[in-house]
């Protein structure tokens, strides 16, 4: 077999879903880390503005980072 | 002959800036989700001097947040649309419901960054000067402010129906400060904003002359 006629027989064996999953789970990575960098952003802008709303307003923030993290590992158990 | 009674200078400011609310027909705002908030109570920002007093807190108008709530409510319904127009059927049915799942995480995140936007963008006018907090992006914050001794020319504008109808415009604040210019984009009553910035002149204007200036 050539290396070519290798590659296309990879190519035709391949697990798209497989690949979708591998891609699916980085991206939920990036988004868990933009979801903690929402938790400091939220820090900083109670920090610059206090008194009303702080409780609320980090609760959503610290919501949000938890569901991101929790769709990340359902990505990885259940796909 | 000892004074019997003298206020301390904080109460004193504060019942200065509820008489500058009084001639304009104003008084204390109670609703912390108000875009003109009247002597918040509790609130403090983070450059705020010991003695200084909030006298207005200033959002965008809470109309402007239409297209983002309207662009929510679409993404919320989206998913429905997958009842009738089967969009992911080509999906194995985990990817499906995975999608489904993330849809609503990016829904989460876009309404709580378009709310933050618009509670956390504000402009405060003190006794003693004009901030302007700016959050432009998840890292990025800038805040100007200017001394109200330092206010040059102050103009507001509004116009088209929007506007006209739920009275809100922009005022622009010339100083001979760091920041030339503050403006307030869409801010509700924008001609009280203006008289209230000149009363805070005349009163700053009066300090100066009697020698009360901090």
């Amino acid at each position: 077999m050539t290396p070519i006629e290798v590659i296309f027989e990879g190519l035709l064996n391949l697990d798209v879903w497989g690949v979708v999953k591998i891609l699916l789970v980085l991206a939920l990575v990036v988004y868990l880390v933009f979801a903690f960098m929402v938790v400091r952003e939220v820090d900083a802008m109670l920090n610059t503005l206090k008194g009303v709303f702080q409780l609320p307003i980090k609760l959503v923030a610290w919501i949000h980072f938890l569901f991101s993290l929790a769709v990340l590992i359902l990505a990885i158990i259940f796909l | 002959m000892p004074d019997i009674f003298v206020s301390s200078p904080k109460k004193r400011i504060k019942s200065e800036s509820e008489q500058i609310l009084k001639r304009i027909g104003e008084s204390e705002t109670k609703n912390p989700l108000a875009a003109f908030v009247a002597l918040p109570k509790g609130v403090q920002f983070e450059t705020q001097e010991k003695e200084e007093q909030i006298i207005l807190l200033l959002r965008r108008h809470w109309i402007t947040n239409f297209h983002w709530i309207f662009i929510a409510l679409i993404m919320i319904l989206a998913p429905l649309i997958l009842n009738v127009v089967p969009l992911l059927e080509f999906m194995p049915p985990r990817f499906q419901l995975m999608t489904v799942i993330i849809w609503y995480l990016l829904t989460l995140a876009f309404v709580f960054e378009s709310f933050l936007s618009w509670f956390f963008n504000v402009y405060i006018i003190t006794d003693e000067r004009i901030v302007d907090v700016d959050f432009t992006s998840l890292t990025y914050r800038r805040i100007s402010d200017a001394q109200i001794e330092r206010v040059q020319d102050i103009t507001y504008k509004t116009g088209g129906l929007l506007r006209a109808v739920f009275d809100y415009g922009d005022v622009f604040i010339q100083t001979a400060g760091k920041s030339p210019e503050i403006d307030f984009e869409s801010v509700p009553k924008p001609d009280k904003v203006v008289r209230v910035l000149n009363q805070l002149i005349i009163q700053e204007q009066q300090e100066k002359i009697e020698g009360r200036v901090r």
